[in-house]
């Protein structure tokens, strides 16, 4: 198998920028489990 | 030559468009300053995309779509996000969360969908070209209705990164504009390949439209002048075909049989694929929030219900019983077979003759209000969803009216023969203009 290769990606604050909930830099999600 | 911009502020009676940029920044190049809208299901860095839909209201893309950064290079100026039925799925553009776009030809008419805020901007002189997207038929629709040109490409000469997926194995993103030469001009910029989508093709687009047809030889299926279809239109798009012939092309009668099943396929595959892509607006990553002090399953429900409109959600119902457990192979399975025998048909045809034509829409535009049953809308597609199911390129040019409306000649192609069908747009264009 080849290498891997780090190729560019989005920055943590504009991944962020959509999401209306947000909590220590995560998404903030509904409970999955009861 | 950089930092230019070019200001726009249309009247835009029409509601065709759902943002507007007053001042649109943009490069040189070879559509340098050159006003073109794009469809609001094309991510745009910093402009908002909502798909029409109130699910993705607020949303601003951290990144451009590949067809809007080729836009960008080109030098063209990004105007505006052009209105459409919620997610693509509509016929008439009344399917927006924000309104129906109305028909530049006859405000109480629908101006064709889904990509009918494009087709409006351009008809209504707004701008000079814009980006659709057809995933059943929405370039091709909107264009014939509103009287302007607009190319649906063959599968994969167009990337689909950065487009907002409904259906992915059946969309293309494409260009409209007035004339033949435009979408030539735009579909030289957005074609070739992009590795971020894996059915891109490596075939760019280089051609400059020619005039001249002789020798060609155009099938001419039986089943797009049969029942459902207009007779006014009929006659209208029979005409433009005896003047293909008076420039030389000859043409053989054929016929579709794999239609009669085309329209179910179409509509099988399409909500399948839908389902499944638009799980994703859940109210945690985009869009409207969802309550994270409910359980998954019910803030996921409340934040689905709230923002999606009744015909994304009859195709996400639809889609989802299709694929369920038990009934797969009678739904979906069949489509797949359905679709090989439309693939296999335009083969058999295409061995024999270099492009077929008939009409784009089997009617004029509908009235606003018209189509009120989902079913009947559906129908109107019969024309236009044989070529998405093959993959294969089509054009629809203006040529004629029929009931003081719009009619568009349907030119389709082989696989990869863009080139093709655009000359021979271009020779039906050149020779009535």
């Amino acid at each position: 198998m080849r290498e891997d290769e780090i190729e560019p990606s989005l920055p943590q604050e504009e991944v962020l920028r959509n999401a209306a909930a947000q909590e220590d830099g995560f998404i903030k999600a509904p409970r999955v489990m009861e | 030559v950089s930092g230019q911009e070019i200001t726009f502020e249309p009247d835009d009676r029409y509601n065709a468009f759902l943002t507007t940029c007053s001042k649109a920044p943009h490069g040189g190049g070879k559509l340098a300053g050159f006003a073109v809208a794009v469809k609001d299901n094309i991510s745009t860095k910093g402009i908002e995309t909502t798909c029409a839909s109130k699910i993705l209201k607020g949303y601003i893309p951290p990144y451009d779509a590949h067809v809007v950064e080729l836009l960008k290079k080109s030098g063209a100026a990004i105007v505006g996000k052009t209105n459409m039925d919620e997610f693509g799925m509509g016929t008439t553009t009344e399917n927006s969360a924000f309104g129906p776009t109305l028909n530049p030809c006859d405000t109480g008419r629908v101006p064709g969908g889904s990509s009918g805020g494009s087709a409006a901007a351009i008809a209504a002189g707004m701008v000079r070209m814009a980006l659709g997207t057809d995933t059943g038929g929405s370039i091709r629709c909107p264009a014939a209705f509103c009287g302007i040109v607009g190319l649906k490409p063959t599968y994969g000469r167009v990337s689909r990164y950065g487009l907002i997926a409904y259906a992915n194995s059946l969309e293309q993103i494409g260009p409209m504009g007035r004339t033949v030469t435009d979408v030539s001009m735009l579909m030289g910029v957005i074609a070739g390949h992009d590795r971020r989508d894996s059915t891109s093709h490596n075939k760019p687009y280089t051609h400059t439209p020619k005039a001249g047809i002789k020798g060609l030889k155009i099938g001419i299926p039986q089943e797009y002048f049969g029942a459902g279809v207009d007779p006014a239109v009929a006659t209208v798009v029979n005409k433009a075909i005896g003047r293909l012939e008076e420039l030389g092309a000859t043409t053989v009668p054929c016929s579709i049989p794999s239609m009669e099943y085309a329209l179910a396929a179409y509509y099988v595959t399409c909500t399948c694929e839908a389902s499944s892509n638009l799980a994703r607006f859940d109210g945690v990553r985009y869009g409207p929030a969802a309550d994270t002090k409910k359980s998954w399953h019910e803030a996921f429900r409340d934040v689905r219900r709230a923002g999606f409109g009744t015909e994304v959600r009859r195709r996400i119902m639809l889609g989802t019983y299709a694929l369920s457990s038990g009934y797969y192979g009678k739904y979906y399975a069949k489509a797949q077979i359905a679709r090989e025998n439309v693939k296999k048909d335009f083969a058999r045809i295409f061995a024999d003759v270099d492009v077929i034509a008939g009409p784009t829409m089997p009617t004029v535009a509908f009235k606003l209000g018209e189509k009120s049953d989902p079913l009947s809308m559906y129908l109107s597609d019969i024309l236009t969803v044989p070529v998405n199911l093959a993959g294969i390129p089509a054009i629809s040019v203006p040529c004629g009216k029929a009931h003081g409306m719009p009619v568009g000649l349907q030119i389709m192609g082989r696989p990869g023969e863009d080139e093709r069908v655009i000359d021979v747009a271009y020779t039906y264009e050149q020779a009535v203009s």
